[in-house]
Protein backbone atom coordinates (compact mmCIF):
# COMPACT_ATOMS: atom_id res chain seq x y z
CA UNK A 1 0.00 0.00 0.00
CA UNK A 2 3.03 2.34 0.35
CA UNK A 3 3.93 1.75 -3.52
CA UNK A 4 4.68 4.62 -5.07
CA UNK A 5 2.94 3.08 -8.45
CA UNK A 6 1.32 0.12 -9.51
CA UNK A 7 4.59 -2.00 -11.06
CA UNK A 8 5.74 -0.95 -7.16
CA UNK A 9 3.28 -2.79 -5.89
CA UNK A 10 3.17 -5.61 -8.16
CA UNK A 11 6.85 -5.96 -7.76
CA UNK A 12 6.80 -6.04 -4.00
CA UNK A 13 5.66 -9.77 -3.05
CA UNK A 14 7.67 -10.94 -6.27
CA UNK A 15 11.25 -9.20 -4.67
CA UNK A 16 9.98 -10.58 -1.74
CA UNK A 17 10.10 -14.54 -2.71
CA UNK A 18 13.88 -14.09 -4.17
CA UNK A 19 15.37 -14.34 -0.23
CA UNK A 20 11.96 -16.36 0.77
CA UNK A 21 13.73 -18.96 -1.93
CA UNK A 22 16.85 -19.43 -0.49
CA UNK A 23 15.21 -19.47 3.38
CA UNK A 24 15.57 -23.27 3.52
CA UNK A 25 19.14 -23.01 2.79
CA UNK A 26 19.26 -20.78 5.94
CA UNK A 27 17.12 -22.81 8.15
CA UNK A 28 18.44 -26.82 6.81
CA UNK A 29 22.41 -26.55 6.46
CA UNK A 30 23.25 -25.08 10.18
CA UNK A 31 21.58 -28.18 11.30
CA UNK A 32 23.26 -30.35 8.43
CA UNK A 33 26.46 -28.81 10.02
CA UNK A 34 26.01 -29.51 13.52
CA UNK A 35 24.95 -32.97 12.56
CA UNK A 36 28.23 -33.42 11.32
CA UNK A 37 29.80 -31.75 14.18
CA UNK A 38 28.35 -34.08 16.77
CA UNK A 39 28.82 -37.13 14.73
CA UNK A 40 32.94 -36.75 16.02
CA UNK A 41 32.78 -36.05 19.52
CA UNK A 42 36.26 -34.51 20.06
CA UNK A 43 34.81 -31.35 18.37
CA UNK A 44 33.18 -30.95 21.41
CA UNK A 45 29.69 -29.55 20.33
CA UNK A 46 26.32 -30.50 22.63
CA UNK A 47 23.66 -29.83 22.24
CA UNK A 48 21.79 -28.05 24.90
CA UNK A 49 19.97 -30.74 26.65
CA UNK A 50 15.95 -30.46 27.37
CA UNK A 51 15.77 -32.62 30.46
CA UNK A 52 17.95 -35.25 28.95
CA UNK A 53 17.10 -34.80 25.36
CA UNK A 54 18.44 -33.62 22.38
CA UNK A 55 16.81 -30.36 21.75
CA UNK A 56 16.94 -29.78 17.92
CA UNK A 57 15.62 -26.04 18.24
CA UNK A 58 18.77 -25.03 20.15
CA UNK A 59 21.37 -25.40 17.36
CA UNK A 60 21.47 -22.28 16.61
CA UNK A 61 22.19 -20.61 19.83
CA UNK A 62 24.32 -23.59 20.48
CA UNK A 63 26.56 -23.37 17.69
CA UNK A 64 26.60 -19.50 18.35
CA UNK A 65 27.68 -19.93 22.03
CA UNK A 66 30.32 -22.71 20.97
CA UNK A 67 32.00 -20.91 18.03
CA UNK A 68 31.47 -16.94 18.48
CA UNK A 69 34.13 -15.25 20.86
CA UNK A 70 33.03 -11.78 22.78
CA UNK A 71 32.62 -9.30 20.76
CA UNK A 72 30.44 -11.28 17.39
CA UNK A 73 28.69 -13.34 19.80
CA UNK A 74 26.71 -10.17 21.07
CA UNK A 75 26.22 -9.14 17.47
CA UNK A 76 24.52 -12.56 16.86
CA UNK A 77 22.56 -12.77 19.47
CA UNK A 78 21.35 -9.16 19.07
CA UNK A 79 20.06 -10.44 15.48
CA UNK A 80 18.78 -13.55 16.75
CA UNK A 81 16.39 -11.25 19.54
CA UNK A 82 15.66 -8.78 16.74
CA UNK A 83 14.39 -11.13 14.09
CA UNK A 84 11.96 -12.63 16.79
CA UNK A 85 10.53 -10.37 18.05
CA UNK A 86 10.32 -8.17 14.33
CA UNK A 87 8.79 -11.63 13.45
CA UNK A 88 6.24 -11.17 16.36
CA UNK A 89 5.48 -7.73 16.42
CA UNK A 90 4.62 -7.85 12.82
CA UNK A 91 2.75 -10.57 13.63
CA UNK A 92 0.42 -9.32 16.57
CA UNK A 93 0.52 -5.61 14.70
CA UNK A 94 -1.57 -7.73 11.80
CA UNK A 95 -3.22 -9.07 14.25
CA UNK A 96 -4.69 -6.15 16.03
CA UNK A 97 -5.34 -4.32 12.82
CA UNK A 98 -7.34 -7.11 11.28
CA UNK A 99 -9.33 -8.00 14.04
CA UNK A 100 -10.60 -4.45 14.60
CA UNK A 101 -10.44 -3.15 11.28
CA UNK A 102 -12.49 -5.87 9.37
CA UNK A 103 -14.44 -7.96 11.95
CA UNK A 104 -15.13 -5.51 15.02
CA UNK A 105 -15.89 -1.99 13.29
CA UNK A 106 -17.28 -4.13 10.02
CA UNK A 107 -19.59 -6.18 11.85
CA UNK A 108 -19.65 -6.07 15.64
CA UNK A 109 -19.91 -2.60 16.24
CA UNK A 110 -19.56 -0.16 13.29
CA UNK A 111 -19.40 3.77 14.01
CA UNK A 112 -18.02 4.25 17.06
CA UNK A 113 -15.13 7.19 18.06
CA UNK A 114 -12.14 6.68 17.35
CA UNK A 115 -10.87 6.65 20.54
CA UNK A 116 -13.37 3.60 21.32
CA UNK A 117 -11.52 1.54 18.33
CA UNK A 118 -8.18 2.61 19.40
CA UNK A 119 -9.14 0.85 22.64
CA UNK A 120 -10.33 -2.28 21.40
CA UNK A 121 -7.13 -2.23 19.09
CA UNK A 122 -5.22 -2.31 22.32
CA UNK A 123 -6.67 -4.88 24.22
CA UNK A 124 -6.27 -7.02 20.86
CA UNK A 125 -2.55 -6.59 20.93
CA UNK A 126 -2.47 -7.54 24.50
CA UNK A 127 -4.91 -10.88 23.52
CA UNK A 128 -2.53 -11.46 20.58
CA UNK A 129 0.80 -11.55 22.90
CA UNK A 130 -1.13 -13.99 24.97
CA UNK A 131 -2.32 -16.29 22.23
CA UNK A 132 1.31 -16.28 21.12
CA UNK A 133 2.76 -16.82 24.38
CA UNK A 134 0.35 -19.82 24.71
CA UNK A 135 1.47 -21.07 21.23
CA UNK A 136 4.61 -21.52 22.66
CA UNK A 137 3.85 -23.46 25.27
CA UNK A 138 1.94 -25.69 22.92
CA UNK A 139 5.01 -25.81 20.34
CA UNK A 140 7.13 -26.60 23.24
CA UNK A 141 5.77 -30.48 22.72
CA UNK A 142 7.34 -30.40 19.35
CA UNK A 143 10.48 -31.54 18.76
CA UNK A 144 11.14 -28.82 16.60
CA UNK A 145 8.84 -25.72 15.43
CA UNK A 146 9.00 -27.02 11.88
CA UNK A 147 6.50 -29.39 12.70
CA UNK A 148 4.46 -27.30 14.31
CA UNK A 149 4.92 -24.57 11.33
CA UNK A 150 3.13 -27.18 8.88
CA UNK A 151 0.87 -28.47 10.84
CA UNK A 152 -0.67 -24.72 11.63
CA UNK A 153 -0.67 -24.50 7.82
CA UNK A 154 -1.98 -27.79 6.59
CA UNK A 155 -4.73 -26.93 9.28
CA UNK A 156 -5.29 -23.37 8.41
CA UNK A 157 -3.71 -22.01 5.31
CA UNK A 158 -4.10 -25.16 2.96
CA UNK A 159 -8.20 -24.68 2.97
CA UNK A 160 -7.45 -21.35 2.91
CA UNK A 161 -5.73 -21.43 0.06
CA UNK A 162 -8.62 -23.56 -2.02
CA UNK A 163 -10.97 -20.85 -0.80
CA UNK A 164 -9.14 -18.06 -2.17
CA UNK A 165 -7.88 -19.36 -5.32
CA UNK A 166 -12.06 -19.97 -6.14
CA UNK A 167 -12.84 -16.72 -4.79
CA UNK A 168 -10.28 -14.79 -6.87
CA UNK A 169 -10.68 -16.75 -9.93
CA UNK A 170 -14.41 -18.18 -10.10
CA UNK A 171 -16.99 -15.24 -10.32
CA UNK A 172 -19.61 -18.00 -9.69
CA UNK A 173 -18.04 -18.61 -5.85
CA UNK A 174 -20.99 -18.55 -3.13
CA UNK A 175 -19.80 -16.76 0.38
CA UNK A 176 -22.28 -19.05 2.04
CA UNK A 177 -20.41 -22.10 -0.41
CA UNK A 178 -16.58 -20.37 0.64
CA UNK A 179 -17.63 -20.63 4.49
CA UNK A 180 -18.86 -23.99 4.53
CA UNK A 181 -15.84 -25.15 2.01
CA UNK A 182 -13.59 -23.47 4.41
CA UNK A 183 -14.92 -24.66 7.71
CA UNK A 184 -15.30 -28.06 5.97
CA UNK A 185 -11.70 -28.20 5.03
CA UNK A 186 -10.19 -27.53 8.70
CA UNK A 187 -12.72 -29.72 9.94
CA UNK A 188 -11.41 -32.28 7.37
CA UNK A 189 -7.68 -31.72 8.28
CA UNK A 190 -8.45 -32.05 11.81
CA UNK A 191 -10.35 -35.48 11.35
CA UNK A 192 -7.17 -36.80 9.19
CA UNK A 193 -5.06 -35.98 12.31
CA UNK A 194 -6.65 -37.87 14.86
CA UNK A 195 -7.00 -40.61 12.24
CA UNK A 196 -3.17 -40.97 11.96
CA UNK A 197 -0.20 -40.97 14.28
CA UNK A 198 3.10 -39.74 13.24
CA UNK A 199 5.61 -40.01 16.53
CA UNK A 200 3.39 -40.20 18.89
CA UNK A 201 0.90 -37.37 17.67
CA UNK A 202 -2.34 -37.22 16.48
CA UNK A 203 -4.79 -40.14 16.50
CA UNK A 204 -6.97 -39.61 19.09
CA UNK A 205 -10.03 -41.22 17.31
CA UNK A 206 -8.23 -43.97 15.66
CA UNK A 207 -5.12 -45.39 13.76
CA UNK A 208 -5.78 -45.76 10.16
CA UNK A 209 -2.31 -45.04 9.21
CA UNK A 210 1.21 -44.56 10.45
CA UNK A 211 3.30 -41.86 9.07
CA UNK A 212 7.04 -41.91 9.40
CA UNK A 213 7.55 -38.29 10.47
CA UNK A 214 5.17 -35.35 11.51
CA UNK A 215 6.62 -33.45 8.81
CA UNK A 216 5.00 -36.83 6.53
CA UNK A 217 1.40 -36.33 8.44
CA UNK A 218 1.41 -32.45 7.68
CA UNK A 219 1.51 -32.85 4.30
CA UNK A 220 -0.89 -35.27 3.82
CA UNK A 221 -3.22 -33.30 6.19
CA UNK A 222 -2.92 -30.44 4.35
CA UNK A 223 -3.56 -32.33 0.95
CA UNK A 224 -7.17 -33.67 2.13
CA UNK A 225 -7.76 -30.28 3.84
CA UNK A 226 -7.48 -28.25 0.14
CA UNK A 227 -9.18 -31.07 -1.47
CA UNK A 228 -12.45 -31.24 0.42
CA UNK A 229 -12.37 -27.16 0.96
CA UNK A 230 -12.09 -27.20 -2.64
CA UNK A 231 -14.78 -30.05 -3.55
CA UNK A 232 -17.34 -28.79 -1.06
CA UNK A 233 -16.86 -25.16 -2.24
CA UNK A 234 -17.74 -26.26 -5.31
CA UNK A 235 -20.52 -28.60 -4.95
CA UNK A 236 -22.43 -25.80 -2.61
CA UNK A 237 -21.47 -23.25 -5.10
CA UNK A 238 -23.76 -25.08 -7.48
CA UNK A 239 -26.60 -25.53 -4.64
CA UNK A 240 -26.54 -22.15 -3.40
CA UNK A 241 -27.24 -18.51 -4.92
CA UNK A 242 -24.92 -16.09 -6.31
CA UNK A 243 -26.41 -12.89 -3.98
CA UNK A 244 -23.69 -10.26 -5.33
CA UNK A 245 -23.90 -9.12 -8.82
CA UNK A 246 -20.90 -8.78 -10.94
CA UNK A 247 -20.82 -5.13 -9.88
CA UNK A 248 -20.27 -5.84 -6.27
CA UNK A 249 -17.00 -7.86 -7.31
CA UNK A 250 -15.04 -6.07 -9.55
CA UNK A 251 -11.70 -5.31 -8.18
CA UNK A 252 -12.07 -8.62 -6.37
CA UNK A 253 -12.33 -11.62 -9.36
CA UNK A 254 -9.85 -11.65 -11.78
CA UNK A 255 -12.10 -11.91 -14.96
CA UNK A 256 -14.14 -8.79 -13.41
CA UNK A 257 -10.58 -6.55 -12.89
CA UNK A 258 -10.10 -4.19 -15.57
CA UNK A 259 -6.25 -5.50 -16.25
CA UNK A 260 -3.27 -3.00 -15.49
CA UNK A 261 -0.82 -2.90 -17.91
CA UNK A 262 2.53 -2.14 -17.20
CA UNK A 263 3.76 1.82 -17.47
CA UNK A 264 5.97 2.91 -20.33
CA UNK A 265 9.57 3.60 -19.12
CA UNK A 266 10.06 0.71 -16.91
CA UNK A 267 13.50 -1.53 -17.50
CA UNK A 268 12.53 -4.72 -18.53
CA UNK A 269 14.19 -6.12 -16.05
CA UNK A 270 11.83 -4.21 -13.30
CA UNK A 271 8.73 -5.05 -15.35
CA UNK A 272 6.48 -7.79 -12.94
CA UNK A 273 5.58 -10.22 -15.57
CA UNK A 274 9.96 -10.99 -16.23
CA UNK A 275 10.71 -11.14 -12.67
CA UNK A 276 7.82 -13.69 -12.03
CA UNK A 277 8.93 -15.43 -15.03
CA UNK A 278 13.03 -15.65 -13.89
CA UNK A 279 11.86 -16.50 -10.34
CA UNK A 280 9.26 -19.26 -11.31
CA UNK A 281 12.58 -20.79 -13.02
CA UNK A 282 14.83 -20.15 -10.30
CA UNK A 283 12.49 -22.13 -7.67
CA UNK A 284 11.36 -24.84 -10.25
CA UNK A 285 15.27 -25.38 -10.51
CA UNK A 286 15.86 -25.22 -7.29
CA UNK A 287 13.22 -27.95 -6.45
CA UNK A 288 14.77 -30.50 -9.32
CA UNK A 289 18.18 -30.07 -8.13
CA UNK A 290 16.94 -30.90 -3.99
CA UNK A 291 14.42 -33.07 -5.09
CA UNK B 1 9.31 10.63 0.48
CA UNK B 2 11.02 11.52 3.83
CA UNK B 3 12.48 8.60 5.15
CA UNK B 4 14.32 5.97 3.11
CA UNK B 5 15.02 2.62 4.82
CA UNK B 6 18.49 2.11 3.54
CA UNK B 7 20.01 5.02 5.60
CA UNK B 8 18.81 3.39 9.24
CA UNK B 9 20.37 0.14 7.69
CA UNK B 10 23.35 1.46 6.55
CA UNK B 11 24.20 4.12 9.97
CA UNK B 12 23.44 0.68 11.86
CA UNK B 13 25.53 -1.78 10.54
CA UNK B 14 28.48 1.46 9.88
CA UNK B 15 27.83 1.70 13.59
CA UNK B 16 28.27 -1.73 14.68
CA UNK B 17 30.81 -2.59 11.93
CA UNK B 18 33.09 0.16 13.79
CA UNK B 19 32.38 -1.37 17.52
CA UNK B 20 33.25 -5.17 16.28
CA UNK B 21 35.99 -3.43 14.29
CA UNK B 22 38.05 -1.72 16.99
CA UNK B 23 37.04 -4.45 19.46
CA UNK B 24 38.98 -7.09 16.73
CA UNK B 25 41.65 -4.37 16.78
CA UNK B 26 42.15 -3.88 20.40
CA UNK B 27 42.17 -8.34 20.99
CA UNK B 28 44.76 -8.89 18.20
CA UNK B 29 46.94 -11.04 20.10
CA UNK B 30 44.00 -12.36 22.38
CA UNK B 31 44.87 -16.35 21.07
CA UNK B 32 42.77 -17.25 23.95
CA UNK B 33 39.69 -15.67 22.99
CA UNK B 34 39.81 -16.66 19.11
CA UNK B 35 40.71 -20.26 20.32
CA UNK B 36 36.76 -20.90 19.73
CA UNK B 37 36.60 -19.30 16.86
CA UNK B 38 39.41 -21.67 15.61
CA UNK B 39 41.65 -19.00 15.62
CA UNK B 40 40.45 -16.72 13.44
CA UNK B 41 39.93 -12.77 14.66
CA UNK B 42 36.52 -13.20 13.19
CA UNK B 43 35.42 -10.09 15.60
CA UNK B 44 37.82 -7.55 12.98
CA UNK B 45 36.78 -9.95 9.94
CA UNK B 46 33.09 -9.28 10.29
CA UNK B 47 33.09 -5.99 11.57
CA UNK B 48 34.98 -4.88 8.16
CA UNK B 49 32.94 -6.76 6.11
CA UNK B 50 29.63 -4.54 7.92
CA UNK B 51 30.87 -1.23 7.43
CA UNK B 52 31.99 -2.38 3.56
CA UNK B 53 28.16 -3.53 3.40
CA UNK B 54 27.05 -0.44 5.36
CA UNK B 55 28.79 2.39 3.21
CA UNK B 56 27.25 1.94 0.20
CA UNK B 57 23.57 1.13 1.80
CA UNK B 58 24.20 4.68 3.66
CA UNK B 59 26.07 6.40 0.38
CA UNK B 60 23.53 5.68 -2.02
CA UNK B 61 20.39 7.46 -0.75
CA UNK B 62 22.50 10.32 0.35
CA UNK B 63 23.85 10.64 -3.19
CA UNK B 64 20.43 10.92 -5.27
CA UNK B 65 18.64 12.69 -2.65
CA UNK B 66 21.76 15.20 -3.15
CA UNK B 67 21.08 15.05 -7.10
CA UNK B 68 17.71 16.01 -6.68
CA UNK B 69 18.27 18.85 -4.65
Amino acid sequence: MAANSMAGARRTPLIGALPKMFLPILVIVPGMIAMALMSSPDKGLVLIGNNGQTDYNMIIPTMLVHYYPTGLLGLGITALMASFMSGMAGNVTAFNTVFTYDIYQSYIRPGKSDDHYLKVGQFATIFGVAVSIAAAYVAANFNNIMDFLQLIFAFVNAPLFATFMLGMFWKKTTGNAAFWGLLSGTAAAALHYSLTIAEGKGGWLGQLTEYPSGMAQSFYTAMYAWTVCFVITVVLTFLTKQLKTDDDLRGLVYSLTPKTYDEPGVVWYEKPVVMAVIIGAISITLTIIFW
Amino acid sequence: MDMDIRIPIGLLFIILGIILTFFGLFTLNDTELYARALGRNINLWTGILMIIFGLPMLLVPLMSRRKKL
